[in-house]
């Protein structure tokens, strides 16, 4: 799950002082009498899980009470790519001297957690990654030692950060590791780190991830989002099965999410466009299959379904009762596909033709052709 | 023959009393895996499916003097699970856990890697050698005895696959599921080289899918391979599927362009590897290595 930058900020703050944190509002009279309170100049920055929102529009200075009212209601509804603004962080505006970028994410090529550094940070730090590699610390940390502070002490040096900060980063990159194997975090971005012209060290920014798996055992991380909305995405999470929205019209059921991606590819040959990408996992229930069955159908521009499951863990029969559960209740509003092999799919198949008229094939691709062709391709 | 999984190989079962444990174990004592014991915290000293239950796998160890382990505990309770079997001095595990906090993947991958442990997973569906035993949940029907040796990161196509191999007349010697986890064990490197010195498969057929840089490693390796590297198959699954949206800087810094469907495809065919659009086109390919 993502965090926006004022829930990144408050959990950081649990750790570091020298967190930027501010005021969050929906309501712009509130920024001016905040603005009041601290003092002009302010940054007004829009609250969503999206980058680039500077660039967009969605971070502004405002030097007075008028900038204020003005600045906020033009950025309070905003669109910044796709998503609408309905929340600001407003808080002092600090004179920076320096921009510094630093991450912590998990990197797949050494299967770690790796430490990004550099001293110029800001909106271009993938330009100088790509540009002068030399100025960005990428360093891999060993999950069963600490960070080697020496090693970082040298890294940091040679990066170009001058002597006098080096023991404050060093001490915010290592409160930052420990924040993120403590808190399950996949990334932790913090850009710009920020020197001010009073020489302070300031967190004016972060991005942060929380793994989705450790959920049970992060939840207060989970409940930091009051304002989470139902999406399909959400309530498929909340009852057992992974959905991805998409822009076509044939719905997809699969198990695994390699079959599910193959049957995507597999609907596309056939000249179809998949509506979502949907997973019921491993060990799948009726009740999950019925559920997922559900949702997709209630997608409106879905024309027909295709269920494709290969039974390994996941039961062929389990399956097939969840299936027939649904076409029982209430007759499907499009046609549906069905491919059933594997693990108890004779039993499977045997539900299906007992108790429902469905048509079930064994080949994927002609599966895939069917959906397509009843899908009015 | 086979890789890695033999039929004389002893089986601990960590997790074998549970639901998901009992219903495959008894799969594979049935498909004539020498399962050996089962390990579960707390049930020490009892029995289960006929079979002597432990506390932990040190025990079971020295009473059995297995080598080889495959866990289905829940994902919460994975970690712990593998250092009690990489302590105990297993050297083949297989992980089927599915969920597992990537944290604790890391860990795990350090562990194994440390410990020079062969690690197959986590959250795969395991390591099947037809005719001998079967280390996880590969359903045993699909599958037809030869010489194909099978790799792939996803579950499900795996079996996808193998019903194809079976019914263009094919068969397997090993499959391989290594998992599609952003941590695992056995990459294609590791399991390519394997099949390489199996003197009893003579193709195989290797399963990607997008993300991560597995496929684009092993493209690097391959010409190096000695009796196989011209004799292997390839599929990248999820090409059409739509990109994921990036959070930050940090995943594009570290990654740069790999990881897409169009470099991994890129990356094995200038390892002289053909990877078809479709899963069915595979068969007849490796027919085609075969006579």
């Amino acid at each position: 799950m993502d965090f926006k930058e004022y829930q990144g900020k408050q959990v950081l703050a649990e750790r570091f002082e020298n967190v930027a944190l501010g005021l969050v509002t929906s309501d712009p009279d509130a920024v001016v009498s905040y603005g009041s309170e601290i003092g002009f100049p302010i940054v007004i920055k829009a609250q969503v899980l999206i980058g680039g929102r500077g660039k967009a529009g969605g971070v502004k200075l405002a030097f007075n009470k008028d900038e204020a009212l003005e600045i906020s209601k033009n950025i309070l509804g905003m669109d910044i790519k796709g998503h609408k603004v309905e929340e600001l962080l407003v808080s002092k505006a600090v004179d920076i001297k320096d921009e510094w970028y630093m991450s912590i994410t998990f990197d797949r090529f050494n299967r770690v957690m790796t430490l990004i550094f550099s001293i110029e940070g800001g909106v271009d730090i993938e330009q100088v990654a790509h540009e002068s590699p030399e100025k960005v610390i990428k360093m891999p940390i060993n999950p069963l030692e600490d960070i080697e502070i020496l090693k970082l002490e040298k890294e940091l040096l040679g990066s170009g950060l001058k002597s006098k900060y080096i023991d404050e980063v060093v001490r915010i990159i290592n409160s930052s590791y420990r924040l993120v194997v403590d808190k399950d975090l996949t990334l932790l971005e913090v850009n710009p780190l920020v020197l001010t012209e009073e020489d302070e060290i300031v967190i004016l920014d972060c991005k942060m991830t929380v793994d989705d798996t450790a959920e049970f055992r992060q939840s207060n991380l989970f409940n930091l989002d009051s304002k989470k909305e139902e999406s399909r995405e959400q309530l498929a999470k909340s009852q057992g099965f992974s959905y991805v929205h998409l822009d076509g019209d044939i719905g997809i059921v699969g198990n695994g999410a390699g079959l599910v991606m193959a049957t995507m590819d597999a609907v596309k040959n056939a000249g179809g466009d998949p509506a979502n990408f949907l997973d019921i996992g491993g060990g799948a229930k009726a009740e999950v299959v019925r559920n997922a069955l559900k949702l997709v159908e209630s997608n409106p521009k879905v024309k027909s379904i295709f269920i494709n499951v290969f039974g390994g863990i996941t039961r062929g029969d389990e399956v097939a009762r969840g299936i027939a559960d649904v076409v029982n209740e209430a007759a499907p509003r499009v046609p549906i596909v069905i491919r059933l092999t594997g693990t108890r799919s004779k039993e499977g198949l045997e539900i299906l033709k007992n108790e429902t008229d469905l048509s079930v094939t064994d080949v994927m691709d002609e599966a895939a052709e069917s959906a397509v062709r009843l899908g009015g391709r | 023959m086979s890789i890695w999984l033999k039929r004389d190989t002893k089986v601990i079962v960590q997790g074998m009393t549970g639901r998901e444990g009992t219903f495959h174990t008894k799969n594979m004592i049935s498909y004539g895996t020498k399962v050996v014991a089962g390990v579960t915290p707390g049930k020490g000293n009892t029995t289960h499916l006929d079979l002597p239950v432990f506390g932990n796998c040190f025990d079971a160890v020295q009473k059995t003097g297995s080598k080889s382990s495959v866990i289905f505990v829940p994902a919460r309770f994975c970690l712990a699970a593998v250092k009690d079997a990489v302590d105990a001095g297993i050297k083949f595990l297989v992980v089927i856990s599915e969920g597992i906090p990537l944290h604790d993947e890391i860990k795990i991958g350090a562990l194994v890697r440390k410990n020079n442990v062969t690690m197959v997973g986590p959250n795969c569906p395991g390591i099947f050698s037809v005719g001998e035993a079967s280390m996880g949940i590969m359903p045993e029907s699909i599958f037809k005895k030869g010489n194909i040796g099978l790799v792939s990161r996803s579950g499900t196509l795996t079996y996808e696959l193998v019903d194809l191999i079976s019914r263009a007349g094919l068969g397997i010697s090993t499959a391989v599921g290594i998992g599609g986890d952003r941590v695992i064990g056995a990459r294609f490197i590791e399991t390519l080289k394997a099949f390489d010195e199996d003197e009893e498969t003579s193709a195989i057929a290797m399963v990607g899918e997008i993300g991560g840089s597995d496929e684009e490693e092993a493209a690097e390796i391959i010409p190096s391979l000695k009796r196989l590297s011209k004799k292997i198959v390839g599929f990248i699954g999820g090409r059409t599927a739509p990109p994921g949206k990036a959070m930050g800087h940090a995943g594009a810094i570290v990654e740069g362009n790999k990881g897409t469907p169009q470099s991994k495809v890129e990356a094995l065919e200038n390892a002289g590897i053909l990877v078809p659009e479709k899963l069915s086109e595979i068969p007849g390919i490796l027919k085609g290595f075969i006579d």
